[in-house]
């Protein structure tokens, strides 16, 4: 295996991935370090060969991601608002994925991370319950609270007129 | 589910915003530096089998000389006389020592051979153009036959590519395939070498090459094939790399390594069943210094997909002084007619009593599974839903995705093909397939070329791969 020929068409993605779920670059960078250097350590226990690769590599960070939040946990978000303007403007292919992970970005971490883990990465509700170690019903309040939010941002970005407020 | 445009301009938004990542020069060096200093630290080497998987050796030794034991000293001068051996440190070797260390210490067998002076030298170079083969060694025992190669004068081509979504592949939700999707790229089968074993004395050969190394003077690998049937044969090597091609033959002999092996045909009737009527039956043992090989029949219908064989359902073993050894290869051979497999397992070197355990093994089951290209088609297979997570389509190329819990039912799919709204269907030949395996899901994918012009409603498989569970316990004969 040449790991880092299979690893370089994946690593663009890992980043950003781990920017969406850790919120900043610092720790999505030592998340991706981190990740990539387990996942080299281990190459002899991938099957499934090039093929299987990405999606290998993948969970190896999503588990070093959940590490990381884990850490964090004790910390209480302030607001659903991230006043941390960490989570930074990246632009994406298009204006419209721009957009959306702008207004994404723009939310608190715990709304952030249930909308990353959910429409980015396929987890279903009982498998972010399981990542973040919260409650089923506190995943659907957070998805539903961070559905609205966005939804109300987006039709303020096409024009449909509503006062801007603090949620 | 998706439940409104909002939410499915989300999830393909936040998608390819994922998938437009590139990566960070300053992340990229830390990377580097970090695997070069993990692997410095922990020595750890690993190979690509086609099966069972490998454990790697703990770290990497510097070849040290030849020992000087009398009796290796007379095989040394027997052998120089008809097959010169390796003499002095390969880890010396400018360039390429440190790669062909790695390929013979991560090998009880190979490193045993080594460390008795019983590699043979290579003898052999062919080229075209400016492509040079050189056998640089071969070790010929009772357990197999292995090529030590370099290759060099062509350049290295690059790796892998992502799919047309720059997704990592595997990963994407579903989406119905559709002709506006932008081509895929086509997959980068020359990244590699091509090298096999064509043939032994003039009979074809089966071989499994291990991940060959690029280094500054090419590429460095080895290619294995089953053991000689005699104590000399000629060797046949087809390469194929970079638009070359050739083949070259020459003499390998095992007679050295012959003298400390000793084999033990298994008594007349070791034999026991699995569910489902799956036969094994216990043929010989090959015991050597370095390693014991267990070389037995199954009788069962083929799988002829491929599939991961971790966890336990598929565990086979040696249980001896209180202690269980894993095999570290694993090969096997079909009959003519399809209806049994020849298995050679090695395992470490095992001395004193001990037991073969077999928990199970893979058969193929004819059936008819059919996924509608939609998000979330799901099929069933004893109960456990299999889904279609992913397809795509381009117009010539085909991609199909798949996850099911893991489970010690089944181990997945094969025999796929598609079809068309008329009912016309197209049988999947594989450009790449591939099974990953995690303690919870398993994740098949597929790629395939379609003919231009069909378009695929439904992808189907015509067989599973089922579990026949055990356990089944053999004495080792000595």
């Amino acid at each position: 295996m040449d790991f880092m020929e299979w690893l370089r068409p994946h690593q663009g993605y890992l980043e950003r991935v781990a920017l969406a779920l850790l919120g900043n670059r610092a720790d999505a960078e030592d998340a991706v370090q981190e990740a990539v250097l387990d996942a080299y350590r281990n190459r002899h226990q991938l099957r499934g060969g090039q093929a299987a690769f990405g999606a290998w590599v993948r969970r190896i960070l999503l588990n070093q991601c959940r590490r990381a939040i884990a850490k964090r946990r004790g910390l209480v978000p302030i607001g659903d608002l991230a006043e941390n303007a960490a989570v930074q403007a990246v632009p994406g292919p298009d204006e419209e994925a721009t957009d959306l992970w702008n207004m994404v970005s723009r939310l608190g971490e715990h709304l952030r991370q249930v909308i990353v883990l959910h429409y980015m990465l396929d987890y279903s509700q009982a498998e972010i319950a399981d990542y973040l170690g919260i409650p089923l019903g506190t995943v659907k309040s957070r998805l539903g609270k961070a559905l609205s939010i966005l939804r109300r941002w987006d039709r303020q970005e096409e024009g449909i007129g509503h006062d801007v407020g603090r949620v | 589910m998706m439940s409104d445009e909002f939410e499915v301009r989300l999830e393909e938004g936040l998608k390819r915003w994922a998938s437009a990542g590139e990566a960070t020069p300053n992340l990229d060096e830390l990377i580097k530096n970090g695997m070069a200093k993990g692997a410095r630290a922990s020595g750890q080497v690993a190979s690509e089998r086609p099966t069972v998987a490998r454990k790697p050796w703990a770290r990497l030794w510097a070849l040290r000389p030849v020992r000087a034991a009398a009796a290796t000293a007379a095989l040394a001068v027997v052998l120089v006389g008809t097959f010169p051996t390796w003499a002095g440190a390969v880890a010396d070797w400018p360039l390429i020592g440190p790669v062909v260390t790695e390929i013979v210490m991560q090998d009880a067998g190979l490193k045993w051979a080594y460390e008795n002076g019983l590699i043979q030298k290579g003898i052999a170079e062919a080229r075209d153009g400016e492509m040079v083969f050189k056998v640089l060694g071969v070790m010929a025992d009772p357990l197999r036959t292995t090529v030590i190669y370099q290759i060099s004068g062509v350049p290295g081509t690059s790796g892998a590519k992502t799919t047309a979504t720059g997704a990592a592949p595997g990963d994407s939700k579903p989406v119905p395939a559709t002709e506006s999707d932008p081509p895929l790229p086509a997959p980068d089968t020359a990244a590699w070498p091509s090298v096999a074993i064509a043939s032994v004395d003039g009979q074809g050969a089966a071989s499994w090459q291990q991940s060959p190394v690029r280094t500054p003077l090419g590429w460095v690998g080895a290619i294995s094939t089953y053991a000689l049937e005699k104590d000399s044969a000629e060797l046949k090597l087809e390469v194929r790399y970079g638009g070359h091609r050739l083949s070259l033959s020459f003499q390998a002999s095992r007679a050295g390594a012959a003298r400390f092996a000793r084999e033990v045909k298994a008594p007349v009737g070791s034999q026991g069943q699995l569910a489902d009527g799956v036969t094994v039956t216990l043929d010989s043992v090959i015991y050597t210094p370095a390693e014991t090989l267990v070389k037995y029949d199954v009788k069962k219908p083929m799988f002829s997909g491929g599939y991961s064989s971790g966890g336990t359902s598929l565990s086979h073993y040696i249980e001896a002084g209180g202690r269980r050894l894993d095999p570290v290869q694993s090969h096997g051979g079909w009959s003519a007619d399809g209806s049994s497999v020849t298995m050679f397992e090695v395992f470490p070197a095992v001395s004193g009593p001990a037991k073969f355990v077999i928990n199970g093994d893979v058969y193929g089951k004819e059936t008819l599974l059919t996924w509608d290209l939609t998000a979330g088609s799901k099929q069933s297979v004893d109960g456990a839903p299999v889904t279609l997570t992913d397809a795509h389509w381009d117009g010539a190329r085909f991609q199909a995705q798949w996850t099911f819990a893991t489970n010690d039912k089944f181990v997945g799919m094969a025999e796929f093909d598609v079809v068309d709204a008329s009912g016309q269907a197209y049988p999947l030949k594989a450009v790449s397939e591939g099974t990953a395996r995690s303690s919870q899901q398993v994740t098949k994918t597929i790629v395939a070329e379609l003919p231009t012009g069909f378009h695929p409603v439904a992808v189907r498989a015509h067989q599973v791969g089922m579990i026949a569970a055990g356990p089944l316990v053999f004495d080792l004969p000595r």
